[in-house]
This record gives structure tokens, C-alpha cells and sequence, in this order.
């Protein structure tokens, strides 16, 4: 054997010099090939090699070639041309081309020698034949093979041996340890030979690890630590940190270090089985495999056989690196998967470390199985600024700091380190500074395709194609994406004539897309691709908030509407997404917020806060937000963000923060924006029922804008709520009648203080048929004259006959003539409801009430028995009452467990039962309150009676004086019972007036209840609604289709 | 990683980068750095008088040489005469491809070729911007989508793409070396006559667009492995090379001159036979007729077209083109290897030691594929410089060569004639049996 060996005293030097000349000249497709007599020897070159290229800013990347392993996925043939692109497509290789200081990548290619002879005639017919293949490949190669390996090819692959140009012969000058092929040394070996770990140098100085809640005092004062540190004192560890924060490059860098002490433990005589084996285990491409097969992949990547897994877990001390568990959709059981875990870190005390973020981390679940929490720190400033002097050189650092700093959307998120080095790169490339984080992204990306072409039309063409796979990918919730279908997309979105088929190479080689090991197509990093499907969202006016309608759907496109939000922050979209659900919108800006850094101004915080509030369940740590939002604001801040985030906390109903901002803007804001803090304060008044407060602030608003139809109308809702009826027609008269039809409710109940019934029920039919007015309305106002059931009938019948579908019309209907005492009419409508919506619950309900007007109590209390109704206990409790039976009646009234027992009807019929036959003192008083069952006179002269008895004993006992005069109004003496009521309110202020109010306001319905008795039969009020019936259908043509058989 | 501007090396440096062995020549390194061997401008003469006889025919050349000799440099030196000679430019529309590049040149036969013809006819109409007749490119995707393609999730995919991406998945996913090839190979076979059918009517439809005559150029013949089955190509389907409806370079295998049924081939199909030569740096031992001088100076021209005079002297470049026997890629190898050497030196020139030290780098490459039957043909052939002792293999891998200069001889490559002394001092008895008997000059 002929060998070209180098000058004996400098074989290192002579060859290293040799190798860099190669790659200072290199022309795609050259090898630089280097034999050895033994296969290990490689080692003792690797790390000269890499210092001596790292000198020229080259960084070695060792790919090593084994046979292909069982438990990764199936590959058809090894050959170098397709492993060699295969790993520079991959994202960690273009992630260390693109994202690092080194000017140049050298492939190295080493390991031929653990194929069997079989593969190795496989590999080399197979690299032989598609050699043309490396001129594609634009970085220089090292193939480092044995003299047998080259003797393989000059016999086996004549042209490929031909090709790779001379090869020059390397002996370390002494013997270096056989490979050692078993469990864990090989695998140890091979991981801390990954060159996947470029930029962890970079980086790992800076990095910091903060303690996360539940960390001891102690550890906070102590320098900062890596995650290995900590690791070696924990067993349960979840690290959590913001988008680009560095937890893979943490775990990674765990990965290598606990390799290293391990190999090293290993070679100073520690026993296999007490060293710690980390397992790096990334989840992104996870759909539901067992722990077991995860742990054999992990292995798999980096030693040639695996013993079987059981007995490794028995064996050996494993550290498992799970990267981005939270991230995974809710589809997959990713708390099966992390169960599976904690059972083998149990048994063997292995160890468990998770990374995520912690916004999307089940704290409980945490919590429960007591991991201890670790944040990532982002840089500070000093370290900022440490770390763009050593990556962009001294000069201008200090005017790409100071910009930095003038710019606010950018001086937080800077502090990320994957942001910190994405604009490194692009201040290298022009000295310019992105706005926002969006357009930080769009920079990059097209930084990113100027560097595989020149043409502008070109790579908007891609950057059009890339974006649109990535919303399409993002739409159908796919990681990664059939190469047949990804053509399919090109060609239905092609605009140039660029072949549709060098689309996908060319995202590869601008380092966007990537094959998956199964040849499938995948995003090379998630954070470009959220950013490009947010980018086609823009670009093609779509609107994201539409399609979100799910907890599930916001947490999908957290970071693509954060991005949509970054490109065009458009707060009014927010503000109306807000409305329609205020549930998701935490969700929506907590996105927005932690992909955009931690704000710093009012709005950022408030915007930030409201998204924690909205994803948080635990009441204590709601109270702790709730506490923070309440000292936000302090007087000086925009009005219309203020206002903004009072509208969101709002939609929340979140009364008393609304309160809060909105009375913030009207004592410090100008008229416009205090008009608009004054409808917060309105509402929120309104929904908490401080009417009067409402009313306040409404008629301050009407005072500046008295014709403003908005405000009279709420102000009109607010006064019914008051039950200050008799105002409410003033204020509503003077809109449009067109209007008006909407509010016909309101006005019907205020016209009710100061007109006739049967007036008012023409007048509203006129309006009702003049405006075609809706099913709703028609039933609404139904309801408004509730307590006259014969003006009732003919609106509600109307409802129905437009509506037939409408269940509750129909029962209105029959409670209407239930009312009325009308049983046959009221059977009808029961057997029609029945043949229209079935033997619904509400019918048995309906069934009852008939029963109980047909006096049927026997019935009664069989439907209730047999149907366990709600208030079925209080209905038979009246039953056995009129049936005598006072056991049962007293029995039931005893009840204290069901849920009868919450309803007003059953403390009444309770109290009364208990009354009639106990005559307990307490039951008389809680009777005068009750204002059920009005008609009773027996219980109302028997109330008088033993009231009047109890005065003339207690004369100053105002309790029993109201209840008294709540006995005068029950026996219709009213003016007698608002004398003595007008006194005792003069008198004493210590009653609940609100339930006594409640109780008086029932003397209008008494006064209802004689104007009803007076209205003329329901026959001649159906025919006056008939007359308008087809005075207006004779108008209009409008007819009837539906049957008038009700 | 920026490609470097093309020009003259006037540094060691730049000559490094300029002696590519692997790479054809195209583009601006074309301009600058091709060699005129008359070959290019030959095949296009004849076109012309071919293409424009009444009898309309449609020629078919054969390109024969040595590998790394220069064939695709050629092959891109004629498209690129087409594209800047206006009337050629008018006239023919040329379909320029490797077969490696688009099927993959393992066990490449007839129906891959056939098919990659298809695909490269597609490809180029698609970069002209013409749409072709899709109801024949349709009944081909009926074929390839049902039988070739397995039910996966590409099949959904795949159906409504239509022909022409189907075509190209196809195409990719045959060069991916995949058992999708059996299955294609079969069908295509099945389908011979239809799809020689469809591409007559392509070719018809590309000129009736473009009033131009498509010449198909299939470069990477002579790549196909094993070199029998590149071989069996024009063995077994000469005729149907011969009726593709359409003007045909085919690149082929030097070895194909070798075989007996070469001369048949050339007979009944009518290919015109193009020989790329190796350059003659001596004289055939036995000269029946006076023959031309030996081309040496014409290699001194081609290395000083890509670096300057200054960078090596005349003595070392004699030297290297002397041992590397003509062929090109050795000596562009061998002076790559000397420029890096020289540089290392840090000299300013390429010296004797340098080349030297280049040329023992190739020896010991030719040296350890090289067994001892191997030896006994090489001595054969050395002493008589004879067809019958060449083997195909040792053609291919360039030990033996061919030189003609209108009449054919064979010679061992100057360099393995090194080892066949060496051998000779090794083993004198068993290299005086081997070529016992043999008339030749220099036994004995």
C-alpha cells in the first residue's frame, strides 16, 4: 500500500494547513479526503481540526454515517449526496449558518466503517451514482475513512473514488482506544460529538436561570446557573421561558454537559450504572407514542444496537430532557405522556425535566407532582450590550444600543435572545432597526431569501408561496405536510414561472422548510412560521379573529395573530373581537403581549394583565391579578387605552375594574373621552343594578346631549328597573314611532300608570300591525300586560301564529288562559303543545297547572310524585293542604333538603301550612311579607286578626306594624296600608325597605287586577284585534297563511 | 461562499479555483475557458444540412469519448452556439439534459430514458412559457397515477395535480433511486409505443408553437451504472433510439466502440458517429501512416487559457501533461493538486516537485484498484497496444486509453505504466509470462 503521509515531526500542522487552503478555495462538489489506518483515529483530529477552522470563522460539523437503526424511521438507501443534504437541510444546520458569527460550514464526514459490508456496497453504489448531487451541496466536505473504506471505492465506486480528488493520509503517531460500541459509552460518545451545538457557545455565557415560584430563598442570592446545575440537585425540574428565550438550547446544553461529566465519570472508573444518562427528547413532531418508544428514538440518534429498553431503565440512571411538552395541542395526551415519565422517575429515580411555556402549562398538574420551576432570564442590559459588542464588533454597538432603546416596541423583546440575534444579523446587513417584532420577522425572512437569489420578483414569489403553505399548514393544524400536496399548493398559488418543484428546495436552502426523516415537509423553525402565516393573513385581508371561536382555536394561533397584531395593530378589530368573546381575548392578548415582551406602558400592562386574568381559574391568584389591575391606573395615562381596556374588563363583567378605569378617564380626561368613561360607568352601574346610579349618570349625560335617543332609551330601561313606570312614556314618546315599536314593552308599562287598558291595547295593536312587527315583539308586549290576561291572549296568539316553532309563546298562551280560568280552551292548548313539542318537561309543568285549576289535587299530587318537579313538593304540600291531609302537608312543609325549599312559592305555602295549623308567631310575620297568593281572605282576616292582637301588646313593633300593613294592602284596604306604611317609614329607617317597597309595588297589581275584571270578555277584545287584524291586512295585502287554530 | 468572478488566474490561488476537474464547463467559465475541438461546430454543420434536406429526417448523433474528456462541456457549448447565433437561435429549440439530473442513472434503460425525454421536453416547454397538448400528456398520467403511484397520502395529492406535476414527482422520485422505478419501468414498458406516439405529437406541437425544430440532448448516457446496462441501452434499443421523433445528441460510452455490435448499430439505425478524442501526446508505436503531430501544444493552450504562463513553469506543465496521458480531468486534477502544493510552499509558481508529487498522488490512485489480472491485460496492452487486450472496465476507469488520430490505437495510461514497471521489478517472471508470445517491440 502506497501512502502519502505528511513531514513526520508536524503531521497535524501540515495537514490543518492543507484543509483550510481547501476550504479558502473550495468549488462546490470538491471532497477533501482523508484515510487513516484506523477508524478511531478521527478523534484525535476532530477537536485540532475544529480550533483550527473556528481561527478562520469556519465551524466543523461532524456527520457521522451508521446503519440505519430499527427504531428511526425507515430509510431507503444511505448515500453521502442524500445523508449530507439531509442533515445541511436540516434546522439546527441552517439555525448554525445563519444565526452564528462563522463565515463558512466544513462538513465532516466520518463512520463509514460501522457498515457492514453489505451497507457499504449499498452506500457506495448508491453515493456513486448520485455523486452529481454533492455540486449542489455549497459546503466544503472532509470524508474521513479508513485505507479499506478507500479501497471499497476505488473497487466499487471508480467514478465517486475518481471524483473525491486526491486523499491524504492522517496518523494521530500513536494508538488511541478501539471504539467502544457498547451501552452508554457509544452513545455518550456520539452526543458529545453532535455538532448541533454551534450556538450553545454563543450563547450559554449569557444565559441566565431565574427561580421560579416555589424556589428556596437561598438559591436566589447565589451567581447565576446553568440548567445542568441545578439539575444535578433536582429531580423534577420544569423550565419555563418566553418564545426564543433559549429552553432548548438549555436543555441541549444539558444534554452535552451531563454527557461529558458522565463519559468522563465513565473513563475514570465509575460503574455505568451510577452515571446520569440524559436523554434529549424533543416533542414537536409528538403524535402519541409511548414513553418507551420515545426513550428508544432518543438512544437510536446516537448508538448503532439498543439493548432493550426495560432493562436500560432497570439499568442505568437516565435524565429525561422533554422539550416542549406544554406546546402540545390538546389532542394528545400529554399528561399520559408526562405520567409515563414521573412512573419511571419514580422507580428508578431517574430524572424528569420538562421545558415550556409556562402560560400554557397546567399548573395544577405541576404543582400536584411538585416540579420545581425554573424561568429563563432574558439578557440585561449589561449583557445586551456584552453580547452585540462580541457578535457585531465594537464600533457601532453603542448606536444599535441607543436605538434600541429609543425604540419602545423593541427594548424588551430585544432582551430574548433569539430576537437579540435575529437583529444582530440584520444590524450587520444594512445598520437598520426593525419597528416591531413583525417586521423584525419580515426582515429576517427576506434577509434570509436575499441570500439564495438576487431576484426581488423571486423572492417575493416565495415569500408569497411560504407564507401560504404556512396558513394553510396552520389552518388544517399540520406540522408537517405531504411533499405531493405541498406542490399541489405551489402550483395553485404560482405566479411566476419558476418551476413549482424548486420552490420547496429553494425554502430549504434559505433555510425556511426542511425534509422530516420520513421525506415529509416541516417549518424549520415555528417562530418564522407563525410570522409567514400571518403574513398571508395580511396580505390577503383575512381575518383571523372570525375563525376563532374556541379556547382551543386562540391558543392555535397565539402567535400568528400576535404577528397579524404586530403587522397591523388594529385596536378597533380588538375592541370588536372583544364583544363577541370576551373569554378568548385573554387568551388572544396574552399572545400578543409574550411574543411581544413584557410591556412597559400602562396599556401593555393592563392588555397583559386582563390576558393572565382571563387564563387563570385559580380564585387566588385571580384575586392577586385583580388587585394588580385595581392600582393600575393613576390619572395620567391615554383615556382612549384606558377606556379600551375598561370596555375588556367589562365584557368580563368585571364590574368594579370597569369602575375603576372608566371613573379614572371622567375625573381626568376632556368631554369626549368623559362621554364615553360615563357610558362605562352606566352600564357597569346598570348591570349591577345601582339604577339610581345609572339614572344619575344618564341624565348628567342627557343633560349635554338631550336629544340623544341612546341615552333615553337606557335611561327608560333604568327607570322600569325602578319601577318608576309612570316616567319612562316622556322620555320614549318623542322618538320615532318606528322606534318606539322596539321599546312598545316599556311604554306599554308606563302608559299602564295613566291609561286605560283597553286604550292602550288598541293603541299598541295599531302600532304593532302599522310596523309588522316581529314574533318578539308581539310577545313582549304580551308580557307587559301580563296582569290582563284577555289583552294578553290575542298578542301573544299573534306571536304564535307568526312562530308556530316557538315553544314559549305557546305556553304564554296557555298560562294566559289558565289565568283566566278558562279549563276548556286551556286543555286545548295543552293537547296542541303535546302534538307540537312533545311531553316536554314544561308540560308536565302546564299539566300541574291545569289540574290545580280544575282543583284536581289528588292528580296534582300524583304528577308531582311520579315527576319529582321542581317546586312538586310545594305543590302537594298545597294539595294535601286543601285535601286536609295535615300530616303530609306539615311533613312536606318540614322539608329542608330539596330544591323546593329555595323558592319564594314554598316558604310561603310552607309558612302558611305552618301557620294555619301551627299559628306560630313567626310564620304570621314571614306571611305579611310574602306576596304570593293575594286572594286568600281567610289567611288575610286571620292575619289581621292576630296581628291586631300582637300590637295591642308590642304597640312600637315596627316589624309587626309593617306586617300589618302589609295585611291592610293583602285585604285591598290600601289607602289605610300607605298611611301607615308613609309613618313607619318616617319613623324607623332600620327595615329592609327594599322588601317592603317590593311587597307595596303588589298594590298595583291589585289596582290591575280590578281594572281587569272590568275589561270587556275576551271574545270582544279578540274581535277588536281582529278588526285590526284586516284593517291592516287589507292595507298591506298581507296574508295569513298559518291556521287560526288557537 | 460566494462564487468567485471567472477570470484568468494570474495567482495560485485563483488557478486553484479555476482547475475544476469535476465540473463541465458552462456559462461564463464556457467563454472563457473552452478549448474549440472542432466537435461542437461539427454536429452543428450537420444539423443544419440534416434538418434542412427535402427529406426532412431527424438526425441522431452519437458522442462518444472518454469519461471527464469533455462531452458535456460540448453538449452546453452547442446550446449555447444555438442561443447566440441568431438564425440557429430562429431554427432550433434546444432540450438540453442529464439523465442523472432528472431519472437517476442507476440501471437507467430504455422506458427511464424514454420518460426522462418526456419530462425534459416538459420542463423546457414549461420555462418557454407554452402549454402543450394536455389530452396526450393526460393519457400518460392515467397510466404512471394508477399503476405507479402507492396508496398514500401522495396519491390524493397527486391525482389533481394533473400531468405535468405528476410527471415531475414521477421524475423525482425515479432519480430518488425508490422502488417507485420497477413499477414505472414496467408501465412504461407496457406503453413503449404510445408513449413514443405522444412524444411525436409534443415535438409537433413544441414546433408548431415556436416554429422551432426541439433537438434533444441527452447528456450522463455514458454515467449510466453499471456500464452494461448504459451499454445494453444502444445494444438492445438502437431502433428505438433511432425512431425518437425528434433531432437526438446522445452522449455514449466510450466502450460502445469496443463492442462488435457497435459497427452494426452505426449501420442499420444511422446514428452519425461523433469521437471526442483523447489528446495524443505520442505517436502510436506502430505507424501505418504519417499522422499529425501530437497534440500537446493544444493542451498547453487549454491549461493557459485558465492560468497565467507565469504560474507554472514550462517544465513542470510538460511534465504533467506528458504523465497524465490526455486526459483532461487528470491533468486539471494534477495541477489543482500542484497549485495547492505550490501555495502551501508558499511559492509563487508551480515547480517540478510540485507536479511530480501531483502525478504520485494519481498513481497510487490508479494503484489500489488495480489486481493482478489487471496487470496481465495492462502489460498486454502496454506491449501491443492492441484493441483486443482492452478491457471495458479499464477504459472506464481510464488505465487504458484510446488515442486516434485517424487511425485508432490503445495505450496504458502513462501513469499506471509506473506501476506495470514496478510490477515488472517486483515480479519479472510472472510479467515476462504474461506478455510471452505477444509480438510486440518492447518485450524482452
Amino acid at each position: 500500500m502506497l501512502k502519502q503521509t505528511m513531514s513526520s515531526e508536524e503531521p497535524y500542522k501540515e495537514l490543518l494547513r492543507t484543509i483550510r487552503v481547501f476550504i479558502q478555495h473550495y468549488k462546490a462538489g470538491q471532497i477533501f479526503a482523508i484515510e487513516s489506518d484506523a477508524p478511531e483515529n478521527f478523534r484525535a483530529l476532530l477537536l485540532p481540526l475544529k480550533d483550527a477552522l473556528a481561527e478562520q470563522q469556519a465551524y466543523l460539523y461532524p456527520v457521522r454515517f451508521s446503519p440505519p437503526h430499527e427504531a428511526l424511521p425507515a430509510q431507503r438507501d444511505i448515500n453521502l449526496t442524500r445523508e449530507l443534504r439531509r442533515k445541511t437541510d436540516s434546522s439546527r444546520f441552517r439555525e448554525i449558518e445563519f444565526s452564528t458569527s462563522y463565515k463558512q460550514i466544513v462538513l465532516f464526514a466520518y463512520g463509514f466503517e460501522s457498515l457492514s459490508s453489505e451497507q457499504l456496497d449499498g452506500f457506495l453504489q448508491a453515493s456513486n451514482f448520485n455523486r452529481d448531487g454533492l455540486l449542489r451541496i455549497p459546503y466544503p466536505l472532509v470524508l474521513f475513512g479508513t485505507s479499506d473504506f478507500y479501497q471499497q471505492m476505488a473497487t466499487k465506486a471508480h467514478d465517486l473514488y475518481d471524483w473525491k480528488g486526491f486523499s491524504r493520509y492522517f496518523s494521530p503517531g500513536y494508538a488511541l482506544p478501539k471504539p467502544n460500541h457498547t451501552f452508554p459509552y457509544e452513545y455518550l460518545e456520539n452526543v458529545t460529538l453532535d455538532p448541533d451545538f454551534a450556538l450553545l457557545e454563543e450563547f450559554h455565557k449569557l444565559q441566565r436561570l431565574i427561580p421560579g415560584d416555589r424556589l428556596s430563598l437561598h438559591d436566589i442570592d447565589k451567581e447565576p446557573k446553568t440548567l445542568w446545575e441545578y439539575t444535578q440537585t433536582h429531580q423534577k425540574v420544569l423550565l419555563t421561558g418566553p418564545i426564543g428565550g433559549g429552553k432548548t438550547l438549555q436543555l441541549l446544553s444539558t444534554l452535552t454537559e451531563q454527557s461529558e461529566s458522565s463519559l468522563a465519570a465513565i473513563k475514570s472508573g465509575i460503574s455505568t450504572g451510577d452515571v446520569v444518562i440524559p436523554l434529549y427528547i424533543p416533542l414537536d413532531r409528538y403524535k402519541g407514542e409511548q414513553a418507551k418508544e420515545l426513550i428508544r428514538q432518543a438512544i437510536a440518534r446516537y448508538q448503532t444496537h439498543t439493548p432493550p429498553i426495560e432493562d436500560m431503565l432497570k439499568d442505568y440512571r437516565f435524565c429525561f430532557l422533554l422539550d416542549g411538552w406544554t406546546e402540545l395541542p390538546a389532542q394528545v395526551p400529554k399528561e399520559r405522556l408526562i405520567r409515563a415519565f414521573l412512573r419511571y422517575q419514580g422507580t428508578r429515580k431517574h430524572q424528569l425535566i420538562i421545558s415550556g411555556r409556562k402560560d400554557l402549562c397546567p399548573e395544577s398538574f405541576l404543582e400536584f407532582e411538585s416540579f420545581k420551576h425554573y424561568k429563563l432570564a432574558l439578557f440585561d442590559g449589561e449583557e445586551l450590550e456584552a453580547f452585540f459588542k462580541e457578535r457585531c464588533g465594537g464600533g457601532q454597538v453603542r448606536k444599535l444600543i441607543q436605538r434600541i432603546r429609543q425604540n419602545k416596541m423593541l427594548v424588551t423583546e430585544v432582551r430574548a435572545p433569539l430576537i437579540a440575534r435575529m437583529i444582530a444579523q440584520l444590524w450587520d446587513q444594512d445598520k437598520q432597526l426593525p419597528s416591531n417584532l413583525a417586521e423584525l420577522f419580515r426582515k429576517f425572512v427576506t434577509w434570509r431569501l436575499e441570500r439564495i437569489t438576487e431576484e426581488g420578483n423571486i423572492r417575493e414569489h416565495l415569500m408569497n408561496q411560504a407564507s401560504m403553505l404556512a396558513f394553510h399548514m396552520y389552518t388544517h393544524k399540520m406540522s408537517e405536510i405531504d411533499f405531493g400536496k405541498a406542490i399541489e399548493l405551489f402550483e395553485s398559488n404560482r405566479s411566476l414561472s419558476i418551476p413549482v418543484l424548486n420552490i420547496p428546495r429553494l425554502l430549504m436552502s434559505a433555510g425556511i422548510l426542511s425534509y422530516t426523516e420520513d421525506d415529509l415537509i416541516q417549518p424549520q423553525s415555528t417562530q418564522v412560521w407563525a410570522f409567514l402565516a400571518a403574513y398571508h393573513a395580511h396580505q390577503q385581508n383575512i381575518d383571523l379573529f372570525d375563525s376563532i371561536t374556541s379556547r382551543e382555536d386562540a391558543l392555535h394561533w397565539l402567535d400568528v395573530l400576535a404577528f397579524c397584531f404586530g403587522m397591523n395593530p388594529d385596536l378597533d378589530k380588538l375592541n370588536d373581537f372583544s364583544a363577541k368573546n370576551a373569554h378568548l381575548l385573554g387568551v388572544v392578548f396574552h399572545s400578543i403581549l409574550y411574543a411581544f415582551g413584557e410591556p412597559n406602558n400602562i396599556f401593555g400592562k393592563g392588555l397583559h394583565l386582563f390576558g393572565l386574568y382571563t387564563l387563570h381559574t385559580d380564585p387566588k391568584k385571580r384575586l392577586s391579578l385583580r388587585k394588580q389591575i385595581m392600582n393600575l391606573p393613576k390619572g395620567k395615562e391615554d383615556p382612549q387605552e384606558l377606556l379600551l381596556l375598561a370596555g375588556w374588563f367589562m365584557d368580563l363583567k368585571e364590574w368594579s375594574i370597569t369602575d375603576k378605569f372608566a371613573k379614572v378617564v371622567s375625573e381626568n380626561s376632556d368631554k369626549s373621552y368623559k362621554k364615553e368613561a360615563y357610558q362605562l360607568l352606566v352600564v357597569s352601574s346598570f348591570q349591577q343594578k345601582e339604577y339610581e346610579k345609572s339614572e344619575h349618570l344618564l341624565r348628567k349625560l342627557m343633560e349635554q346631549e338631550p336629544q340623544e335617543e341612546k341615552h333615553r332609551i337606557f335611561l327608560a330601561h333604568t327607570l322600569s328597573c325602578q319601577k318608576k313606570y309612570a316616567e319612562i312614556a316622556p322620555l320614549l314618546e318623542d322618538i320615532p314611532e318606528e322606534k318606539q315599536i322596539a321599546e312598545l314593552p316599556l311604554l306599554v308599562m308606563s302608559w299602564l300608570e295613566y291609561k286605560e287598558p283597553l286604550e292602550i291595547f288598541e293603541e299598541v295593536l295599531h302600532l304593532l300591525y302599522k310596523y309588522s312587527a316581529t314574533a318578539s315583539v308581539w310577545h313582549r308586549v304580551s308580557e307587559a300586560l301580563y296582569d290582563f290576561p284577555q289583552l294578553c291572549i290575542p298578542l301573544v296568539r299573534r306571536a304564535c301564529r307568526q312562530e308556530p316553532t316557538n315553544e314559549k309563546y305557546l305556553r304564554h298562551l296557555f298560562f294566559s288562559q289558565a289565568r283566566l280560568k278558562n279549563s276548556a280552551k286551556t286543555e286545548e292548548i295543552l293537547s296542541l303543545y303535546t302534538e307540537r313539542f312533545g311531553d316536554t318537561r314544561e308540560y308536565n309543568e302546564m299539566l300541574v297547572s291545569l289540574s290545580f285549576m280544575q282543583r284536581n289535587w289528588v292528580k296534582v299530587i300524583e304528577l308531582t310524585s311520579e315527576n319529582a318537579l321542581e317546586g312538586g313538593v310545594c305543590a302537594a304540600m298545597w294539595c294535601h293542604y286543601k285535601l286536609k291531609n295535615k300530616s303530609q302537608a306539615l311533613s312536606l312543609a318540614s322539608q329542608k333538603n330539596t330544591e323546593a325549599i329555595e323558592t319564594a312559592e314554598f316558604q310561603y305555602n310552607a309558612m302558611l301550612v305552618e301557620f294555619m295549623w301551627g299559628k306560630t308567631k313567626k310564620g304570621l310575620l314571614r306571611l305579611a311579607h310574602c306576596t304570593e297568593s293575594e286572594t286568600d281572605c281567610y289567611f288575610v282576616l286571620e292575619g289581621l286578626r292576630l296581628l291586631e292582637e300582637e300590637l295591642t301588646l308590642h304597640p312600637n313593633n315596627s316589624e309587626l306594624r309593617l306586617a300589618y300593613a302589609c295585611f291592610l294592602r293583602k285585604s285591598q284596604e290600601e289607602e289605610k296600608a300607605q298611611q301607615e306604611r308613609a309613618l313607619l317609614k318616617k319613623e324607623n329607617n332600620k327595615i329592609n325597605w327594599k322588601i317592603a317597597d317590593d311587597i307595596w309595588n303588589k298594590i298595583k297589581v291589585n289596582r290591575f287586577c280590578q281594572k281587569a275584571k272590568s275589561l270587556p270578555p275576551l271574545e270582544e277584545i279578540q274581535k277588536i284585534a281582529r278588526d285590526y287584524e284586516q284593517r291592516f291586512s287589507e292595507q298591506q295585502s298581507e296574508s295569513e297563511s298559518q291556521p287560526t287554530d288557537l | 461562499m460566494s462564487v468567485p468572478q471567472h477570470q484568468k488566474a494570474t495567482n495560485l490561488e485563483q488557478a486553484y479555483r479555476n482547475l475544476t476537474p469535476n465540473n463541465p464547463l458552462e456559462n461564463d467559465e464556457l467563454t472563457l475557458f473552452y478549448q474549440d475541438r472542432s466537435i461542437a461546430r461539427q454536429i452543428l454543420m450537420k444539423l443544419d444540412l440534416e434538418m434542412s434536406g427535402a427529406n426532412d429526417s431527424l438526425p441522431k448523433f452519437l458522442l462518444l469519448g472518454h469519461r471527464g474528456i469533455g462531452k458535456s462541456t460540448e453538449l452546453f457549448n452547442i446550446a449555447q452556439q444555438i442561443e447566440s447565433d441568431e438564425t440557429k437561435k430562429e431554427a432550433y429549440l434546444p432540450i438540453h439534459y442529464s439523465i442523472s439530473d432528472l431519472v437517476g442513472a442507476h440501471e437507467c434503460d430504455f422506458p427511464q430514458l424514454a420518460l426522462s425525454m418526456l419530462l425534459a421536453t416538459y420542463n423546457t416547454s414549461q420555462s418557454h412559457g407554452l402549454s402543450l397538448a394536455s389530452k396526450h400528456l393526460e393519457k400518460v398520467y392515467s397510466w404512471l397515477a394508477t399503476e405507479t403511484i402507492e396508496t398514500t397520502t401522495s396519491k390524493g395529492a397527486l391525482v389533481s395535480l394533473g400531468i405535468p406535476k405528476l410527471l415531475e414527482f414521477i421524475g423525482l422520485k425515479l432519480k430518488a433511486g425508490s422502488d417507485q422505478i420497477t413499477k414505472t419501468k414496467r408501465v412504461v414498458q407496457q406503453k413503449m409505443p404510445q408513449l413514443l406516439e405522444i412524444l411525436d405529437t409534443l415535438f409537433t406541437d413544441i414546433s408548431l408553437k415556436t416554429h422551432k425544430k426541439p433537438v434533444l440532448m441527452l447528456d450522463d448516457i455514458d454515467k449510466i451504472y453499471p456500464v452494461n446496462k448504459g451499454l445494453d441501452l444502444f445494444k438492445n434499443h438502437s431502433q428505438g433510439l433511432a425512431q425518437i421523433p425528434c433531432c437526438v445528441i446522445y452522449t455514449a460510452p466510450v466502450a460502445l466502440m469496443l463492442e462488435s455490435y457497435y459497427e452494426e448499430i452505426l449501420h442499420n439505425s444511422g446514428f452519425h458517429e461523433y469521437y471526442l478524442p483523447m489528446f495524443r501526446i505520442e505517436e502510436p508505436r506502430k505507424l501505418k501512416n504519417p499522422t499529425p503531430k501530437p497534440q500537446v501544444e493544444k493542451l498547453q493552450e487549454l491549461v493557459y487559457k485558465r492560468i497565467s504562463e507565469d504560474l507554472i513553469t514550462q517544465q513542470a506543465l510538460n511534465e504533467a501533461i506528458k504523465k497524465t496521458g490526455g486526459v483532461l480531468r487528470h491533468l486539471v486534477k494534477v495541477l489543482q493538486e500542484a497549485s495547492m502544493a505550490a501555495m502551501l510552499a508558499e511559492k509563487e509558481q508551480i515547480e517540478q516537485p510540485e507536479v511530480s508529487e501531483a502525478l504520485k498522488k494519481q498513481r497510487n490512485e490508479f494503484y489500489r484498484f488495480l489486481e493482478e489480472s489487471d496487470y496481465e491485460a495492462l502489460l498486454k496492452l502496454e506491449a501491443t497496444q492492441e484493441r483486443t487486450y482492452v478491457k471495458k472496465e479499464h477504459l472506464h476507469a481510464l488505465v487504458a486509453l484510446e488515442y486516434s488520430n485517424g487511425q485508432q490505437w490503445f495505450d496504458v495510461h502513462p501513469l499506471a505504466k509506473d506501476l506495470l514497471e514496478r510490477f515488472r521489478d517486483s515480479f519479472p517472471e510472472k510479467a515476462k509470462k504474461f506478455v510471452e508470445g505477444l509480438n510486440s517491440s518492447i518485450v524482452g
